[in-house]
């Protein structure tokens, strides 16, 4: 069971992503809705995951990974993205993310993913 | 309810939310068409972005059409964005179309739960405005890969002459793998960690362009074997397979044959957007009734687990006790997992609160920040739905009776602008929402003399009530304060049904207010109703179950510590008078209470209960242990009954009463 943040500016997104979390083993420690948000509460949480929206108000995911990563480089941050943004994921994982889901989230898709990313 | 409850569930936070955005995009391009250049940037970002979260929105709900929409929509200002196409006012024609298409859609999933509105002639509209692929970059491309496989090949032979290792390595990506490129470069990335990468076909910069169907090949050079390199790929999702064979020489001949290829028209494979959407998705929606039902169920298996427990320490065999210790440990994670499953964040129900909030003060002329915190925190959906209206009357009577006028405030040296904060806190076992605001705060003598008045107390015992009984008044049903009751709050049973539904929840109200300073109100909730921790304790052989919310400490006493006031036992604890309760005479289990065997002891042990009322003793014989236990409602026959709340069955088969100390009387 890991600590994850959810990041996203859509509450519905992260109701969705933490409902899936949730029933999958995972404990959500804090959300965030928004970029500036999300580097407050990693700070705070120090979770051992972050699943982190891109496009968003403020500082958008992209921005966020990479201050996250610079003060914490073994910071493990899965982003989520719709279809439509592969040049933005890839600056995402560029910027120091371990992975990504997609959205409509489907469950399995996304436990894999943080099962591997956590193992990584 | 029905088994759509779920469903409906998301859809009113998805209908909220999407209104919210779809408001945010008009009025963005509103602002674009009259901004100046640094307003336009932003303009055009927030109806970007507004569109791109309607979009994944709708995806997750299954509103295709939307969902298509949205996405001609983003990818039209996405040009926009990057410049390649300057914003026009037929541009911004077209995307009000679309905002009014978006604001039909929404309307009609309002209204029949269906996007069912034809969007093809909007989407071809978009698509019209969009830009060609350019042809004469292809061509720059194969002029720079000549250039890289010179530069590879030097590589390779280097790598050959220091004796490194150079592996073939082919990963096939999965076929429901979104974003190969991102995915690939994850790939690349691990790989780079562990060695040097001396080429990948095809090139790093196509792979990144995603120029490739589902498999690309790496050459790496690495002092780590063939295990690492397993190891470094499998922490990558969507990869499918990896073959790894070493690199052994004709190096050459393989740079050779790969400038052939270079060399070679390559016919650019078309991105097959939408892929991904084949999918099935693979979740599944439950009403809260069948996920009740599993929860009772878990409870069944909770009580025979304790069953379970005792008969294998009573016969004392290891492989029975061994197995036990699974079946134990499994049964907590099941619990575990279908608790959470019916946690949802408090969010749920704060997010409607700033617009009810706005609409109570700007009725009354009154200016309010409204400051919300821990949205995040997650309680039982049936406790959270509980709440919600003692919240609503909470936030009422902050906004009618709390804050003041802008006029008043600042005659009082406050600022115009009052201030309300509704707060969830987790804390150990339990959650706190609390509601605060900075007005005027409760007035005692005032309550006092209300009290007298409407004569719920006597001059006398009103007289003797401290400052925080007195604000306690609130909630004693026919009282109310406010000279006169507004249009929506303040009919003066508010805060005894707040009070009440709070209690049958298990939990507590709590209160705090200084004049002109403001008003606290917290409510302490259980996180669950289905299984909660309790102390047990005994009293003239009988068990009881103290739900552990309310026990607040354990103290022992002497015969010497217990005095007698207006026939009520009561006793000093830390210079502050604790009425006491003798369990046994409540129930009946001793006729005589100066007969019970209680009294016969010269020593007591005292459970410090905390409630809405303040602090009370129950006086037990014993405690015992704290565990947990499943709340079963009261039978009918004990429907009514005070101080019972519900019932449990403990692990040997017996059944003992639930404490409800709400109802307790001070006998």
């Amino acid at each position: 069971m890991a600590k994850i943040l959810i990041v996203d500016d859509a509450a519905f997104m992260r109701m969705m992503l933490k409902n899936i979390l949730g029933s999958n083993g995972h404990e959500v420690v804090g959300e965030a809705a928004d970029g500036v948000q999300s580097v407050e509460k990693y700070e705070q949480l120090k979770p051992d995951l972050v699943t982190m929206d891109i496009v968003m108000p403020q500082m958008d995911g992209i921005a966020a990974t990479r201050e996250i990563m610079q003060s914490y480089p073994d910071a493990k941050i899965v982003m989520c993205t719709a279809v439509g943004q592969q040049a933005k994921v890839l600056e995402a994982m560029k910027a120091g993310a371990k992975g990504y889901i997609i959205k409509p989230f489907q469950a399995p898709k996304v436990v894999e993913e943080i099962g591997k990313v956590l193992g990584s | 309810m029905s088994s759509d409850t779920d469903v409906s569930q998301y859809l009113n936070v998805f209908l909220e939310e999407t209104k919210e955005h779809l408001q945010m995009f008009t009025q963005a391009l509103i602002d674009l068409e009259e901004a100046d250049a640094e307003r336009a940037t932003e303009a055009l970002n927030e109806a970007f972005r507004a569109a791109h979260t309607i979009k994944g929105m709708a995806a997750s709900m299954d509103f295709r059409n939307m969902e298509q929409l949205c996405h001609s929509t983003e990818d039209l200002m996405d040009e926009l964005r990057s410049g390649s196409r300057s914003v026009t006012p037929e541009i911004i024609d077209l995307l009000m179309v679309c905002s009014t298409k978006l604001e039909e859609l929404t309307s009609s999933i309002e209204e029949t739960g269906s996007d069912d509105i034809d969007v093809s002639s909007v989407i071809l509209e978009l698509r019209s405005f969009m830009a060609e692929e350019k042809e004469e970059e292809k061509e720059k491309e194969v002029q720079k890969e000549k250039i890289t496989v010179q530069k590879e090949y030097d590589k390779i032979e280097k790598e050959v002459r220091e004796g490194r290792k150079t592996y073939e390595i082919k990963v096939s990506l999965d076929k429901s793998c979104g974003f190969r490129a991102a995915r690939s470069f994850l790939a690349l990335k691990n790989l780079a960690e562990i060695g040097e990468i001396v080429k990948t076909v095809p090139s790093q910069d196509d792979i990144e362009e995603e120029k490739f169907e589902f498999e690309f090949e790496v050459i790496l050079a690495t002092d780590a074997n063939e295990d690492a390199v397993k190891k470094a790929l499998a922490a990558v999702a969507d990869i499918e397979k990896v073959d790894i064979s070493e690199e052994k020489e004709e190096v050459e001949a393989e740079v050779a044959k790969k400038k052939k290829e270079v060399l070679k028209p390559k016919g650019v494979k078309r991105k097959e957007k939408g892929k991904e959407r084949e999918d099935v998705l693979k979740s599944v929606r439950i009403s809260i009734d069948k996920l009740d039902t599993v929860v009772n169920f878990v409870g069944e298996l909770v009580i025979s687990k304790g069953r379970l427990i005792q008969i294998s320490k009573e016969y004392d065999l290891e492989e029975l006790s061994s197995t036990m210790a699974v079946v134990e440990r499994t049964i907590s994670d099941l619990q575990y997992e279908v608790t959470q499953m019916k946690m949802i964040p408090v969010e749920n129900v704060f997010n409607r609160f700033p617009k009810l909030v706005r609409d109570l003060y700007r009725a009354q002329g009154k200016e309010v920040e409204f400051i919300t915190e821990g949205k995040e925190i997650e309680l039982d959906r049936t406790v959270l739905d509980e709440i919600v209206d003692p919240v609503v009357h909470l936030l009422r009577n902050s906004v009618d009776h709390g804050i003041e006028l802008p006029e008043e405030r600042e005659r009082k040296g406050k600022s115009r602008k009052g201030v309300i904060k509704l707060v969830a806190l987790r804390e150990t076992g339990h959650i706190t929402i609390s509601v605060e605001d900075d007005g005027k705060g409760l007035d005692p003598d005032k309550l006092r003399e209300k009290a007298v008045k409407k004569e719920l107390k006597s001059a006398e015992e009103a007289s003797k009530l401290t400052d925080e009984d007195a604000f306690k008044l609130i909630f004693a049903s026919g009282f109310s304060t406010a000279e006169k009751t507004t249009e929506i709050s303040g009919r003066g049973v508010g805060m005894g049904v707040v009070k009440t539904k709070v209690e049958a929840l298990g939990g507590l109200v709590d209160i705090r207010s200084e004049m002109d300073m403001g008003t606290k109100i917290i409510l302490k909730l259980p996180l669950t109703t289905a299984i909660i921790q309790a102390l047990l304790v005994s009293v003239s052989d009988k068990i009881y179950a103290i739900p552990i919310t309310n026990v607040n400490e354990i103290i022992s006493l002497s015969r010497d510590d217990i005095e007698t006031i207006h026939e009520a036992k009561v006793t000093m604890l830390r210079g502050s008078i604790l009425p006491l309760v003798m369990l046994e005479s409540i129930f009946g289990l001793s006729a005589n209470p100066n007969n019970g065997n209680g009294n016969h002891r010269d020593k007591f042990v005292v459970v410090i209960v905390e409630r809405s009322e303040g602090r009370i003793g129950l006086v037990v014989d014993a405690a015992l242990e704290e565990q947990e236990i499943v709340v079963k409602p009261p039978d009918e026959r004990f429907k009514g009954v005070t101080g019972v709340g519900g019932f449990t069955i403990l692990g040997d088969g017996s059944v003992i009463p639930i404490l409800d100390v709400s109802t307790l009387t001070l006998a």
